[in-house]
């Protein structure tokens, strides 16, 4: 059995993004680390490979900067890690860039996160699902197989504590929620082995995608990206700890 | 009647979810503009007492679809009872909740046409061209503002409690009755069940709620927050990560997934207030919240901001609290 788990680099303490100048994307500066969701999908998948022998291949579509999490991948235990080189925003781009990594590989599963901290649009995933023709179900909490290895049997959230509980058929794309399964701890040895081993990459052209083919699913620009407007009905309280902690609990103790 | 906007309702059978009545402000705004019609197409079973609420919806259209393989919501069957509409349809824009279910139909209706989707959006606005939408980027702290060409139909889904109108006007649509025709391949989504976990501990009853998130980095830094909420009498909640982490139990969990809480004090510590985290917390009569970025977005709802370290200010608080704790027992001792 095949797992293919799909995995995003994305940057934590962004200061000042901006538009790229195309207009094809975000410019970001930092340290790129594994989404949060994603880190837990991969860990599921770990798990079903634990029990089941799985073998477990790690996707991400990203340039050289996102890389450093395939290695992590690897040092968790991922059999094999690719990187698809393109420097992609776009979810309608990323996911029909995914869609044609995966139609090279076989799998009986594929996991993605929930959503992304930088793009946010929990779309990735199920589209995904959608152009590759198999069943979807977004914000998994748990799963394991029935019937033999035949079917899969699913926990979904719906919202404010509502699960769905369902059966679905092999192949299926499943977008992994937070917390379903305790994160492990990854050790140093193993990743600094992963590093030296380094991973592949893959160009679009080695996915059969034309720069031309590119450019017609080009729809969008970013035009814009400004920090959030202060509330201006927001009171900021500062001065030394002891200062504030009297004026908070003075505004607390009168609401309360 | 084929109107250029249909947006896909949102319900619990019986009422409306609110979603959807953003989603209706936004397609009668975009339709005065572009002159365009507005049509909403709800579906499930059963749903006539439904419809009849929705009688002086501000659209021109209802399409109805009831049947009872709509009974459970499953997105392989809600997709394609949905794409069934369209051929009758044929709309140029689709309008969706960015919901658990609006994200599945969403996503699978746009890659069914071909379309261009674009997701958890808070504004659109209509160009010669296209559509310019706004929306969260970097974790909610910033806004980005795009330029989507129009294709022959595109898709975007909108936030809960995005409505660009106070108040709708009152119009008397014409219903539609469509038929799904059944099945032809066999579902491979099959629903089995539904459950609601029960809790524990119910920390919507609490006056005062201390909440703490991924900024307080470690479990072990856990106790002192623990100690404040008992200095002031309330309880603690958390965020999603926490109970992700396993630090405390699912019943502290407030949000979207978790419970909704309206307190009447809600001190939030360390969290940076994403939209699932607010959803669950913003009806709080007095929001204070200490974060180190000034631009988390958990201030564009607190009453008090206070930009910290979380860790120099709590013990200064525990202090405080116990202290006007002894003075309010004092006072309380005196007066008896
Ligand atoms: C379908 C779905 C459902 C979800 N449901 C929920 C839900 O019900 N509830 C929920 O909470 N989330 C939910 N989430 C997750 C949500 O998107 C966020 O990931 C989560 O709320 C972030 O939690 P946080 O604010 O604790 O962490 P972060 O976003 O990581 O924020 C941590 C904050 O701590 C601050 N900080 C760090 N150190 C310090 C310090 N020393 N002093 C002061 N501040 C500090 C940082 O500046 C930062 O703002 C859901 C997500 C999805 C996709
Ligand atoms: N560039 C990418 N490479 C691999 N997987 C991705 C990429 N972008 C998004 N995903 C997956 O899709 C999920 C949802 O992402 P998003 O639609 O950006 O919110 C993520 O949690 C990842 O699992």
């Amino acid at each position: 059995m095949n797992i293919v788990v799909c995995l995003k680099a994305v940057p934590t303490n962004v200061k000042d993004p901006v538009p790229k100048s195309d207009g094809a994307g975000i410019l970001t500066e930092g340290d790129c680390f594994m989404n949060a969701s994603d880190d837990y999908a991969l860990e599921q998948a770990l798990l079903l490979k634990k029990d089941f022998g799985t073998r477990v291949t790690a996707v991400t579509v990203g340039s050289v900067r996102s890389q450093d999490i395939l290695h992590v991948s690897l040092a968790k235990g991922a059999d094999e890690a690719i990187r698809v080189d393109a420097d992609e925003f776009d979810p309608n781009i990323v996911s029909f860039i995914l869609s044609r990594a995966l139609r090279d590989l076989s799998y009986d599963l594929i996991l993605t996160g929930v959503e992304s901290s930088d793009g946010m649009s929990s779309q990735v995933g199920i589209s995904l699902g959608a152009q590759l023709g198999l069943p979807y179900v977004y914000a998994v909490t748990k799963m394991a197989f029935g019937n033999g290895e035949d079917r899969l049997l699913v926990t979904r959230e719906l919202g404010g504590g509502r699960y769905q509980t369902l059966e679905v058929d092999k192949p299926a794309l499943l977008c992994v929620q937070s917390g379903i399964a305790p994160l492990t701890y990854t050790p140093p040895v193993k990743l600094i082995h992963a590093r030296r081993k380094g991973v592949p990459s893959r160009s679009l052209s080695d996915l059969g995608i034309t720069g031309e083919e590119l450019a017609r699913r080009r729809k969008t620009k970013v035009i814009e990206i400004k920090p959030l407007e202060k509330n201006s009905s927001t009171q900021w309280l500062s001065g030394n700890p002891e200062q504030l902690a009297r004026v908070i609990i003075d505004k607390i103790s009168k609401a309360l | 009647m084929e109107p250029e906007i249909l947006i896909v309702a949102e319900h619990n059978g019986s009422e409306l979810d609110p979603i959807t009545f953003d989603l209706i402000a936004w397609g009668s705004q975009i339709a005065s503009e572009k002159n365009w019609k507005v049509g909403v197409l709800v579906l499930g079973f059963q749903v006539n007492g439904l419809l009849e609420t929705m009688r002086r919806s501000a659209v021109d259209v209802i399409f109805a679809l009831d049947d009872p393989v709509l009974q459970d919501y499953n997105s392989c069957v809600y997709v394609q009872a949905v794409a069934r509409t369209l051929m009758k349809t044929a709309p140029r824009l689709i309008l969706l909740g960015h919901t658990y279910l609006g994200i599945e139909i969403s996503g699978g209706l746009a890659a069914k046409l071909d379309a261009t989707l674009w997701s958890n959006c808070l504004a659109i606005k209509p160009t010669p061209g296209g559509f310019l939408v706004t929306r969260p980027v970097s974790g909610g702290a910033f806004l980005s503002t795009l330029e989507i060409e129009s294709g022959a139909c595109n898709v975007i889904s909108l936030q809960r409690g995005s409505s660009p109108l106070k108040e709708l006007p009152i119009k008397f649509p014409e219903v539609i009755g469509l038929s799904v025709p059944p099945e032809s391949d066999p579902a491979r989504i099959k629903v089995t069940g539904e459950t609601k976990p029960s809790f524990a501990e119910d920390i919507t009853k609490a006056d005062l709620l201390v909440a703490v998130g991924r900024g307080i980095g470690q479990q072990s830094r856990l106790p002192p927050f623990l100690d404040l909420a008992q200095a002031l009498g309330g309880a603690i909640a958390a965020s999603r990560p926490i109970v992700d982490m396993g630090w405390l139990s699912v019943d502290h969990q407030v949000g979207l997934s978790g419970v909704t809480v309206r307190p009447k004090v809600y001190l939030a510590c360390g969290i940076s207030g994403s939209a699932q985290h607010v959803a669950g917390m913003r009806d709080s009569r007095l929001i204070i919240a200490i974060n180190e970025d000034p631009s988390a977005p958990i201030f564009q709802i607190a009453h008090y901001g206070i930009v910290g370290d979380i860790f120099e200010i709590v013990p200064a608080l525990i202090n405080e609290a116990r202290r006007s704790a002894d003075r309010q027992e004092k006072s309380g001792g005196t007066t008896n």
